[in-house]
């Protein structure tokens, strides 16, 4: 086991924690006004190892390449955004497939995490069984399409 | 192991099967349905938890190639740009139908008199009439009366709300002069015979937590079974047995253990859709019936009608709350419908107007279309797109023809070895000039409501919802496989109720008719037991 490994049950070293961290909230940072959360701050590491374990895999050695391309001096995490925006353009090449099921997963997350669904003034909760209210919506805009009279077809029409 | 010979036994306990069952109950026969699947349990759905947007792509798939519950079998879709979609388990794919409910039309029946396509019915609308009725007042269904694309008539049940996308998308039809109205839907709006009422939990189509979808699990099945019904889980059909008379004798199953088992019957009816029916039919050969049972005229599995589907959606301005409400069913335009000789092609097509995405949907869609971005631009992107957007479907009336089919895999199997069914499907010519006038219509429309964005993503793959026209009914025995009551030509104590026994697609979805069907078929049994099999 890599000593770096600060938890068993943990997938990925604290250097790739790092790595992660800096690029989730690269993908969905907190809001300005303070409302809605980083995707740092959403436990996306044990929602992957949870719900979506092939993928987890992968992330090791997808978080080492990004830190190896962001440079040697310079660990991913410690640049501007812009230059993390860099690098991880410099990595599409190799992790382009690794981005596109990343960010459905992070997303997915992300909005079905507590904190974000109060930011956007919505209740975390289950549908049911609370439901929801919804306007029956205005008839009265039905009365053209009664002036109109019936448009069905006569069946014995030739 | 043979069992007890019952009077009636029915295969699928879907739609179709159960809306049977219940009719023929009062006879006092012994009446025994086989299901392949289990009962699915309300408290199991995707809506009772908080992670529902995600797992209902996964164990709620509509697709059986990617759900792979026991109970599921394959389907060879390569050949085929629609994806089957269905539920193998008590109710059939009404557990996860988003229970849209329109009627045909009387033109429907008379397409070949009145258009010079395809066939006309054996029966019509008015003859079915009392049927729809029923089945309406039996399960449960919402929707607003005087609706002048049909002739007169009423719902048990007030519609369902439209909410205020309702009313943007109506000003929009209205602008432009166009038939809308509030969807017909099997949804409870009110509580019924027991059942609370909607509560707008939104994801229909991964199960309703509430009940208050009227799928047959929920409607059908505890009047059937307290009427006597016997209702078997997980028994697996896997041929129809028949005599040196060439009549049935019962069928030959796998029950839940795998074990091969044989149960005898008087009449068999097949119920297990336009997919399953055609390949348990083709699954059944014998020295008498080579090519499948029922199968002399060659119609077996052939002319398969899906429905091709347009999807489009317009995004508005906020405040639409278009994420809430039940998600497949809110206006019907049937401005297109009927036919019109100056248009390029034949028949016509349904707007279905749907509501918009849940928070996980729509920052994946946005993403993807490159609307919603990674970074600081993604929290406003975010809040334009949520509760925003109103989908627009074009329902197209899909033509029979010989070459959309479906046959058995040579290879692929269910997990008891029983040939899985493939499909041949393309679309006509005649589906795609009416696709292309649905979308432009689609387009007119949403920029009459005002749409800020528009985006088509033209016909969709997974849109296999509809499974029509593979053993069709007629008079003659050359041109369809079972008569105008749903009788088998060649088996005379076989019968069929499903979709697969449609003549003509029609250009709407077409359980409430398959469920009218049912009833109507089973009426004729009764009325006829005297002399069912002359
Ligand atoms: C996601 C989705 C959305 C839909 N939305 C709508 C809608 O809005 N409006 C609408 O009208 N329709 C809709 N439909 C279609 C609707 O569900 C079907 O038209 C209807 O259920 C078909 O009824 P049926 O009796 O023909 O078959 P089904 O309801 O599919 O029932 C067939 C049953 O037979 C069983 N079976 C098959 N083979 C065997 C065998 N060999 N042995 C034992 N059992 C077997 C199956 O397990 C199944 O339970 C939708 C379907 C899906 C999947």
């Amino acid at each position: 086991m890599n000593d770096e490994m600060i938890k068993t049950d943990r997938v990925i070293t604290q250097s790739q924690a790092d790595t992660l961290a800096a690029l989730l909230s690269h993908i969905i940072p907190a809001s300005q006004d303070g409302r809605m959360p980083a995707a740092t701050d959403i436990e996306f590491e044990s929602y992957v190892a949870s719900i979506e374990p092939n993928f987890a895999a992968e992330l090791p050695s997808a978080l080492d390449y990004l830190a190896f391309v962001a440079g040697s001096k310079m660990r991913f995490e410690a640049l501007t955004d812009a230059a993390q925006q860099a690098a991880i353009e410099q990595s599409q090449q190799k992790l382009n497939k690794f981005y596109s099921i990343l960010t459905p997963i992070v997303f997915a997350c992300y909005y079905q995490n507590e904190k974000v669904l109060e930011g956007l003034g919505l209740e975390s909760r289950a549908p049911f069984p609370k439901g929801n209210d919804v306007e029956l919506g205005d008839l009265s805009l039905l009365d053209p399409v009664r002036t109109r009279g019936p448009i069905w077809r006569q069946s014995d029409e030739g | 192991m043979v069992n007890k010979t019952v009077d009636v036994l029915i295969i699928g306990a879907g739609a179709s099967g159960a809306a049977a069952a219940w009719s023929l109950a009062d006879t006092g026969m012994h009446i025994m349905c086989m299901e392949q699947g289990d009962w699915a349990q309300q408290s199991d759905y995707p809506s009772n938890t908080k992670d529902w947007e995600v797992r209902r792509h996964k164990e709620m798939s509509a697709s059986p190639n990617v759900r792979q519950m026991k109970s599921d079998y394959p389907i060879n879709d390569q050949d085929s740009p629609i994806s089957v979609v269905n539920y193998n388990g008590v109710g059939g794919s009404t557990v996860l139908y988003a229970a849209h409910f329109p009627r045909l039309h009387p033109s429907d029946f008379k397409v070949n008199s009145l258009d010079g396509v395809a066939e006309d019915w054996p029966i019509d609308y008015f003859q079915l009439e009392p049927y729809y009725q029923l089945n309406d007042k039996n399960i449960g269904v919402s929707g607003l009366d005087g609706d002048p694309a049909y002739p007169d008539k009423q719902l048990p049940l007030p519609p369902i709300p439209m909410g205020k996308m309702g009313n943007v998308i109506g000003a929009g039809f209205n602008k432009l002069g166009w038939h809308w109205w509030p969807s017909d839907a099997a949804i409870i709006s009110q509580p019924y015979e027991g059942r609370d009422r909607c509560i707008n939990l939104g994801p229909c189509i991964s199960g309703c937590s509430q009940g208050a979808k009227s799928s047959a699990d929920v409607t059908y099945w505890p009047m059937a079974i307290r009427a006597g019904v016997e209702l078997k889980t997980g028994c697996r059909v896997r041929e129809i047995t028949v005599d040196d008379q060439g009549m049935a004798t019962g069928v030959i199953y796998y029950d839940e253990q795998g074990q091969e088992q044989e149960q005898k019957a008087e009449v068999v009816i097949v119920a297990c859709n336009g997919v399953g029916t055609p390949r348990l039919l083709l699954n059944s050969k014998s020295k008498l019936f080579p090519d499948g049972l029922a199968n002399s005229s060659g119609l077996v599995g052939k002319n398969l009608m899906m429905h091709p589907w347009n999807h489009m959606e317009g995004f508005f301005e906020p405040g639409l709350d278009s994420h809430l409400g039940p998600q497949g069913s809110c206006v019907l335009s049937q401005q297109f419908y009927e036919s019109d000789a100056t248009r390029d092609f034949d028949r016509g097509y349904g707007i279905q107007v749907t509501r918009g995405s849940a928070p996980v949907a729509t920052a994946i869609n946005g993403y993807n279309r490159g609307d919603i971005p990674w970074g600081d631009g993604h929290h406003d992107a975010f809040k334009k797109y949520f509760g925003t957007n109103i989908a627009v479907g074009v329902c197209a009336e899909d033509l029979p023809e010989l070459h959309n089919c479906v046959t058995l895999d040579p290879e692929m199997t269910d997990s008891d070895g029983i040939a899985a069914p493939k499909i041949n499907y393309r679309l006509s010519e005649n589906s795609l000039k009416m696709l292309a006038h649905g979308r432009a219509r689609s387009r007119e429309l949403l920029e009459a409501a005002g749409a800020t964005q528009i985006n088509d993503y033209g016909q969709i793959r997974y849109a296999g919802w509809h499974l029509l026209g593979t053993a069709r009914m007629g008079r003659d025995p050359a041109t369809s496989v079972v008569n105008e009551w749903g009788r088998s030509h060649d088996v005379k104590n076989l019968f069929i109720v499903d979709g697969s026994i449609f003549v003509t697609s029609a250009a709407g979805n077409p359980t409430t008719t398959i469920q009218a069907l049912a009833l109507y078929i089973a009426d004729t049994m009764k009325k006829n037991l005297a002399n069912l099999f002359d």
